[in-house]
Order: C-alpha cells, then structure tokens, then sequence
C-alpha cells in the first residue's frame, strides 16, 4: 500500500472545488476553537488554582459565611488538635492603591509560617527574606504587582483598606517594600504581604483572623482531621467550616458563578453545529463528487483508500481551523491578561487546553466522516456512472 | 493464472461470458437486462458493440469490469474467473487489467491532465519521476498537444478531454480496453478522430478493445460490429 501521502492532489482538488465553502467551513471551525479556547482560559482563570492548591492543606472559616472573622486564639487551639502539623492565619485586608480602583490583593499573615507553607512556589533573595522577616511595618509583593506601580524595594507604601479602620477612623497602614518574589503562580505574583503583628497593632477590632491554612501530617487524616476542628468549635461562639484546600477553592467559584456548567453548555452547543456544518458540507460534496469517485473506483481505488481520503479532507479542514482558532485564542488571551491580571490572574490557555483541543479536532473530523463514509458504502460504481 | 488444458489450442480469451443473466428491480417489476447471455471476445480484437439504448450495454461493461456482479453465469476475463475474487482483489485485479472509457470522461476539473492521468499510477508502487515518465509517455501517444498536458479539463475540448480519459485508461498498461460510448458527446470530426486513436491502440499495443457505440463509422474501424436489435438476450458467440 503506497503512502496516503502520495494522493494529496486528490485531497486538495476536493477542497478547491468549492472555494468559498471550504474557506466558510474552515472559518466556522476557527470560530468554533476561538470560543473554545476563550473559554477554557477562563475557566482556568476561575479553577486553575484549585489543581495547584496543596493537597495537604485544610482550610478553616467561620462556618457564618465568608466575610465573618474567628478569634486568633484559634489557631493555637488547632495546633494542638492531633494530627495537625502546622498552622498558619491570614486577614484579608481589602486594600487599594492610592485609588479605590488600584485593588491590591493584601494580606496580613503570620510571616514565618506564610513563607515556610510556600517555599517551594516563590523565589525571594535570601537578604531581603530576613530583611522583611525582621522589619515588623515591611511587606512583601509579587513582582507583577511591584511592576504595574513600579515599587522599589526601600519604598514606602500607604496601604489602605475598605474594611478596617484604625481606632481613629483613619485607614492607611503605612509599610515599606522590603521584597520583591517571583512565581509561577499568577496568583502569588499579585499579592501584597503584612505582618499580622503589624496590622494587628493598628485596627480598632484586633486578634482576628479571617482563615486558617492547617497542614496536616498525613494526607489520609485530612478529612478527619477536618472534622475534629469543626467538632472543636461547634459549640464556641465562632462554629468552623474546614474543607481541604482544593474543595475550599472549588466551592468559592461555583458559589459566584458556576463557570464550568456554563462552559459547557456553551461549548457542546457551538460544536453541536460546528459538526452539523462540517459534516454537511463533507456530505454535500461527496454526493457532487459521486462520479469522481466512482471514476476512481474503476481505476482500482478501494472504498478504503476513498475513506481514507474523504476522512484527510474532513482533518486538513477542521485542524487549519482548529490550529488557526487556537492561535487566535492564545493571542486573544495574552493580550487580556495583560489587561485583566488584577481581577484574573490566572487567565491563561495552558498547554493541557491546547492538546485537549488538538483531540477535539480529531474527534470532529472523524465525526463529521461518518455521514460521507455511508454515502460512499452505498455507492454503486455502475449506477453513479450511467451519466450517458 | 489458470491452467493450459491439453486440448486447448486457441489463446485465452480476452472475455468469455457463460450464460450470464442480470436483472434489475424497478418498483414492483423486475426487468431482465441480460438473459443467459454468452459472449466471447479474443485477445487482441477490437468490437463495436451496437445497440438500441436501454439494451444493457452499459451493464454487459459494468460486469465485464468486475463493477457489477451478475445474478447467474460465469465471467471470465483473460482466464481469470471473477466470481472468485473477493472484493479487494477484484477493486486489485481491475486496476491492472481493465481500462475503462466513458462517453463524459469524468475528469476531475480542478486536476490538470497530467495530474487526472497519473491517478492510477498512485496505486502503484513507483517514484514521482517514473509516474511523470509514465503520464507523459500515455498523453503524448494520445496526440495531446505537449503544451496541453497541465491545462485542466475545463480549458480542453471535448475531444482533448478523452484524449486524456484514454490516456488515464492507457497509462497502467492493462490488455482490455471497455468503451461505454466514447464518441458520443463529441462531433464528427472529433469523435472519428478518437476512433482512429483506439485503433492505434488496437493495432500498435495490442490492446483488446470492446466499444459500445451508435457511430456508424465504428464500423469502418473495429474487427468485427455486434448489432444487437431487442436487448442482449442468448448466444451472440457466432455473430
Ligand atoms: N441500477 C439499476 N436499477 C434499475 N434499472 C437499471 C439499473 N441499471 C440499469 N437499469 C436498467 O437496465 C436497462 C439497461 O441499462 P443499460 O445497461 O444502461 O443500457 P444501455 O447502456 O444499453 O443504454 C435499462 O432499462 C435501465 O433502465
Ligand atoms: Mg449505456
């Protein structure tokens, strides 16, 4: 059998044929892998972090809802529960720059803690490390948010917050930018680091706390352990929700908006009839081409060959549309980023969408195949030659 | 390849049909196209077959051809039984053996000659240099104008498109040559001129021709004119 390679010329006379319509039918697959891949950058945006959240860690709310706080004595409450390796505390401060509109997202931690749960994620010279650990008013930021408001480290920074007040109503918590880390979490490289202490000092409402990051000894103990701090403080003043990480954060995007359910909706109705138009088109043109091809079939091809080269045209059309589509959604998703890091920062069209996306074009074009591949079983040579 | 028998001492026929029956199912009727029909045709002849329209000529080449099976009887082409041959062996068998040519070529438009006559030859095993070799060896012997061969079917004329029809049916070198009308669509001069070429054929390469055809000049040309008056019904072996 010679190489398929060899029929290209038959491949590509079927696509001439009609011009405009294979042009139409490649620019409805394009448009089709262009939504796709929107789309998928956008659920990664919502979702991404949930994959990359430590397996190991648990995290404790109020069980109220998500804004509500818990006392810090919490903390070294759990640190005693068994099973519990270590714990680490946050406040969501809610801060702006300068501008309500210049949203930071900061964070007042426990700072030993906070850097011990994620030295594995960020890279952070070593001198401004013990620079910030000891400086109680410092802080720590992502470098792409050090970058958007070019911070030098030295700098000082009014922070100021939309929830908290000091006792004297004022809200801005002076710091000074003692590093500047870099990630590869999208996420990591847009937050702003306090000291708990620091922050702590100066609210008029202190000693919360508005989460606990637990790690756990042992992953099999997760959701036991889980269980033993709700069970701690179900009776206290401040009841607990504990979840693991992953769930936490999964739960978080679908009480906002179930982005995955609509993704999907979207997604199966657009190629729902991407596969209607493509295999239309495949079909009308093989029905045009009966004669051709049962030319063909006199001359020796077999009805696999012809196959074959019915199932090459439906691939160069859906991969040239694909390939296009998602290259225009990878550009389309770079230049929003840029646009969009402060509010998602992980919007981004991963390699794993891209393959995804690479098996849906296969998939397509075999689907839309399917349809031509019976026309053809059905053909009789004779009768489609009996013209005269 | 079958077997000389002892007393067999006339070359192989080109086709021999045995008693071949075909009908076809139309509604609630059954039309009897072929009715024990035999039929022989030597190595090396070339017949016109003449007969009225819708008298089964079309169907005697579509089984000779192996396109078609028959309901009853046996065909046999250059010794070979095609009762026997399973349908990828027959779809094998026909690209060596048969060279078919049809009354609207059946080009493909957006291929240029030279591609549309080099499509059998992608089933064979051989470099693009010898296919063009090939193609350009097929075209030129068919009077194709050299400065023609990579025009496309829509920029020739009628007659310049079954030159190159006869070229794609010449190009893999097969000994039998089915002809379903081949001057038809075409004028006098052209048509007369494609009937000189299949007698070159004929006489140069030795192919084995069989020609359905209502032009009255095949006659002047082929070996041997088969009238057929109400459908190809018993034996035409003596005719
Ligand atoms: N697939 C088919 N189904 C039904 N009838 C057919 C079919 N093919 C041919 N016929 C009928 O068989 C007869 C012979 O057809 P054909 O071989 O094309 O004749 P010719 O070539 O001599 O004009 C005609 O009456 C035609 O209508
Ligand atoms: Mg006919």
């Amino acid at each position: 059998m010679p190489t398929l390679f060899r029929f290209y010329p038959l491949v590509f006379a079927a696509l001439r044929r009609h011009r405009v319509r294979t042009l139409l039918t490649i620019a409805s697959v394009m448009m089709a892998f262009l939504l796709f891949g929107l789309l998928m950058a956008l659920s990664h945006a919502f979702y991404g972090g949930v994959k990359t959240a430590n397996r190991r860690t648990l995290i404790t709310m109020s069980s109220m809802s998500f804004i509500e706080s818990l006392p810090r004595a919490d903390a070294a409450e759990i640190a005693s529960i068994p099973g519990v390796a270590k714990v680490a505390y946050e406040v969501w401060i809610g801060a702006y720059y300068q501008h309500q509109s210049q949203i930071l997202f900061a964070l007042a931690v426990s700072p030993k803690r906070w850097l011990a749960q994620r030295t594995r994620q960020l890279s952070l010279p070593t001198t401004e490390r013990t620079a910030w650990l000891g400086d109680r008013r410092g802080a720590l930021v992502g470098s792409s948010v050090a970058r958007r408001y070019h911070w030098k480290i030295g700098e000082i920074i009014p922070i100021r917050s939309n929830i908290w007040v000091h006792p004297n109503g004022t809200n801005t918590w002076p710091v000074k930018l003692d590093g500047i880390f870099h990630s590869k979490s999208r996420t990591l490289e847009q937050v702003v680091i306090l000291h708990y202490r620091y922050w702590n000092g100066g609210v008029n409402k202190p000693n919360v706390i508005g989460m606990l990051r637990i790690e756990v000894h042992h992953l099999s103990e997760l959701t036991a352990v889980a269980h033993r701090i709700d069970t701690r403080f179900a009776n206290s003043p401040y009841p607990t929700r504990t979840s693991s990480a992953r769930t936490f954060m999964k739960n978080f995007i679908d009480q906002t908006v179930d982005i995955g359910l609509i993704v999907q909706d979207i997604l199966i109705a657009v190629f729902f009839t991407m596969l209607l138009v493509t295999a239309n088109t495949l079909a009308r043109s093989v029905r045009e081409r009966s004669s051709e091809i049962a030319i063909l079939r006199t001359q020796g091809y077999s009805r696999r060959l012809i196959f074959a080269l019915i199932l090459a045209e439906a691939l160069v059309v859906v991969l040239t549309g694909g390939i296009l589509g998602t290259l225009l959604a990878a550009l389309l998703v770079e230049g929003l980023h840029t646009f969009l890091a402060e509010f998602l920062p992980t919007l981004r069209l991963t390699t794993g969408a891209e393959l995804k996306g690479l098996g849906l074009m296969i998939l397509f074009a075999c689907a839309s195949a399917l349809l031509p591949v019976y026309q053809i079983q059905r053909l009789k040579t004779a009768d489609a030659l009996r013209g005269g | 390849m079958t077997a000389i028998l002892p007393e067999s001492t006339t070359p192989t026929p080109a086709v021999d049909l045995e008693a071949v029956s075909k009908s076809y199912r139309r509604g609630d009727e059954i039309v009897h196209v072929l009715d024990h029909f035999s039929f022989t045709v030597a190595s090396g002849d070339f017949i016109a077959l003449m007969a009225p329209s819708g008298s089964g000529k079309s169907t005697l080449l579509n089984l000779i051809g192996g396109l078609d099976h028959p309901d009853q009887g046996r065909i046999r082409v250059a010794g070979t039984e095609l009762a026997g041959l399973r349908e990828s062996a027959l779809t094998r068998w026909r690209s060596r053996n048969i060279g078919f040519i049809f009354q609207l070529y059946y080009l493909i438009p957006v291929l240029s000659a030279a591609r549309n006559v080099e499509l059998p030859l992608l089933l064979q095993p051989l470099s693009r240099a010898e296919r063009a070799k090939r193609v350009e060896a097929a075209l030129t012997l068919t009077g194709l104008p050299n400065e023609r061969h990579h025009f496309r079917p829509p920029e020739l004329s009628g007659g310049q498109q079954q030159r190159v029809a006869i070229a794609r049916a010449i190009v893999t070198d097969p000994p039998l040559l089915l002809c379903d009308e081949p001057t038809g669509d075409l004028d006098r001069a052209a048509g007369n001129e494609i009937l000189e070429l299949l007698k070159t054929l004929n006489e140069r390469l030795h192919k084995t021709i069989l020609m359905v055809t209502h032009d009255p000049h095949a006659a002047e040309l082929a070996h041997r004119v088969v009238h057929l008056e109400k459908g190809l019904v018993g034996e035409l072996r003596a005719a």
